[in-house]
């Protein structure tokens, strides 16, 4: 059967094209999109955890019920005690203060609304994707490391000084004079924002903070909980919470998913639609055969399976083809990379997302991918084979003559 | 008969001061009389309580008649930092900053180191009668209560409410309102005291009806008017010092 298969394949060559085309397009486009997929959201993911929350977030329960008016006097004090007790737990990999506002910054007449971030360069995350334009990271309390854009926008460069202005924890106001350490750009868009990087002890004691910070990013493995870091705090004023708990694109993730599953699907069915029509077509055509096949003493059951094993094996060529091309267009990609900013992705800024992504997928995503367009493909010429259970011979034979 | 006359003239007024009252442009002048100073050095203790507690802080302030004042924090935790309002600008210096910041426009209506008062309550020109229009809308026994209308849109306040005391002209209770009527802040003032020829409150009050809680009182400690003040004071090169 399988060698029968095989050679009516290539009986009406056009007509197999059209229909390994269909899938092979299909295959070749949903890998794409399932690779850009992937890609996005494992950066958005990396970018959340690293430079927004960490994988688990703490903060107190005051700051978090306010959180919209950034109520600074709800602090955490004390914050490298807390951190020591964190890092204890086994699957840590780290724990490390921020304080995030925004501020004013003051040159001269000019002036610039800005977000500080006060954050211990050590054990920060948040320059794993960093790149440096010029200059060293701060050597020193007074020392401040801005963004490309800031630098541009208060036209200033490594070694020049500027004051920025912001509120205080006990409700007052302040101001610190710092100097340009460094300038970086980063691969994440959020960062790329007007802001600057100041060492979380200068920031505390500019804010009237008591060695406080107001939250502190842990970055776990998966098997430490929220609840665990939790218990190890010890502490009603604070709370724990995961990345997944605490960020949009956290509970996110797992509908888009099933969103781009069902898109994914729903391709298939679409490409399926042609193999549908080519092997209804292909039916009729060959009538006479299949009746021949059927008088010869083959059963109705045996020619069907017949059709769909030629089904089967199409869409298992053009899945293939179109998985070996959608993997090397995705692996020149995946070293290129895909600029967002070109596509329009500045207008999703605030989603953590990259300037630049790197698609990829997995080799078991294309080997579910061909599995798939097989079974939809061969689910879609159920139905038009049935047409072959009711075919009579000796009728079909006659009409044909 | 001439005693008769006389008697009979002095009874009529009192009869008329009765029946009539003192008129509103008078209770003003009285007012802007008991606030406007050629020049004043006033020390005092903030104390502002909030949700986070209560934190004190002792200010300096020296000002003179046009509304020139330079504000010096002596102690707490904003110690060192000043503020000199000349103009309708607002100058900051902080300690640790490379340069004088210069707030003007809407920033004097933002909060003095977290306090209720705004910057402008702090500083500025203090006279009434030139800036608003006014109205008495109702006399007790101890008190006028005038309403005013401001006559430029730059005011920080458009409507206020004054209740002011009839023995000493001292505003006893302000509510400062926007343009629509809407309470901002309100003022409550005691222990008014006799400096000079005038009086002034020693303590007030100051509660920001935007924010759910707290307040802020102002303790004066000491009051000095009407003193020459050198006019290198109120520079900005001075703040640096």
């Amino acid at each position: 059967m399988f060698k029968l298969a095989w050679k009516n394949i290539f009986r009406n060559k056009r007509r197999s094209l059209l229909s390994a085309s269909a899938i092979f397009f299909a295959v070749l486009f949903v890998a794409s999109m399932l690779s850009l997929y992937e890609a996005m959201v494992n950066d958005m993911k990396e970018n959340t955890i690293n430079h927004q929350i960490g994988n688990i977030n703490v903060k107190t329960k005051k700051y978090i019920e306010n959180e919209r008016i950034l109520p600074l006097q709800f602090y955490i004090e004390d914050v490298y005690e807390k951190i020591n007790k964190i890092t204890k737990i086994e699957g840590v990999e780290g724990a490390t203060p921020v304080t995030k506002l925004p501020a004013m910054t003051f040159l001269g007449d000019e002036t610039n609304n800005v977000i500080v971030y006060g954050i211990d360069f050590e054990t920060s995350r948040y320059f794993d994707l960093g790149t440096l334009n010029e200059g060293s990271f701060p050597k020193n309390d007074k020392e401040v490391l801005i963004s490309s854009k800031l630098a541009n926008e208060m036209d200033i460069r490594t070694g020049d000084s500027f004051t920025f202005l912001t509120k205080t924890a006990i409700g007052g106001s302040n101001a610190l004079g710092v100097t340009v350490s460094g300038i970086y750009s980063s691969n994440d868009l959020d960062m790329n924002n007007l802001n600057f990087f100041i060492s979380v002890e200068q920031l505390s004691k500019t804010l009237r903070m008591k060695n406080g910070a107001t939250e502190i990013l842990v970055f776990t493995n998966s098997k430490v909980s929220d609840e665990e870091v939790q218990k190890v705090l010890n502490d009603d004023s604070l709370a724990a919470l995961s990345w997944k708990k605490n960020t949009l694109i956290g509970q996110l993730i797992d509908y888009m998913k099933i969103i781009y599953g069902y898109i994914q699907v729903i391709f298939l069915l679409f490409a399926s639609t042609i193999i549908l029509n080519t092997t209804m077509m292909s039916i009729i055509e060959r009538k006479r055969e299949i009746a021949t096949l059927v008088a010869l003493g083959y059963s109705p059951h045996w020619v069907r399976r017949l059709f769909l094993l030629e089904t089967a094996l199409l869409t298992l060529i053009a899945s293939i083809v179109g998985s070996i091309l959608g993997g090397i267009v995705i692996s020149i990609l995946n070293r290129t990379g895909l600029d967002m900013i070109a596509m329009g992705g500045e207008s999703v800024s605030g989603f953590a997302m990259s300037n630049i992504v790197y698609p990829y997928l997995p080799i078991e995503n294309f080997i579910i991918l061909c599995v798939i367009a097989i079974l939809i493909s061969g689910l879609t010429c159920f139905f038009p084979t049935r047409r072959v259970l009711k075919i009579e011979p000796a009728k079909a034979l006659h009409d044909e003559t | 008969m001439k005693k008769s006359i006389i008697l009979m003239l002095i009874t009529l007024a009192l009869i008329t001061n009765n029946i009539f009252g003192i008129d509103v442009e008078t209770i003003i002048k009285n007012y802007d009389n008991n606030t406007i100073f050629n020049t004043s050095i006033l020390e005092s203790t903030v104390i502002i309580k909030d949700s986070l507690g209560t934190s004190t802080q002792k200010i300096i302030s020296h000002a003179r008649k046009n509304g020139d004042t330079l504000i010096e924090i002596t102690e707490g935790p904003d110690a060192g930092q000043k503020v000199l309002r000349l103009n309708s600008a607002i100058f900051l210096y902080y300690p640790d900053a490379n340069q004088i910041i210069r707030l003007q426009g809407a920033a004097l209506k933002e909060s003095f180191m977290g306090s209720d008062f705004s910057y402008e309550d702090l500083s500025g020109d203090e006279s009434i009668i030139t800036r608003y229009e006014y109205e008495l809308i109702k006399e007790t026994d101890d008190s006028y209560v005038v309403n005013l209308t401001a006559k430029s849109r730059k005011e920080p306040y458009q409507k206020q409410t004054l209740t002011i005391d009839k023995d000493t002209f001292v505003c006893t209770n302000a509510i400062l309102m926007s343009s629509s009527g809407r309470k901002l802040r309100e003022m409550t003032s005691s222990d008014i005291r006799q400096v000079g020829n005038k009086y002034v409150a020693f303590n007030v009050k100051m509660v920001d009806l935007l924010k759910n809680q707290g307040s802020t009182t102002m303790k004066i400690e000491s009051l000095d008017v009407d003193i020459p003040l050198d006019n290198s004071l109120f520079t900005t090169d001075n703040l640096s010092w």
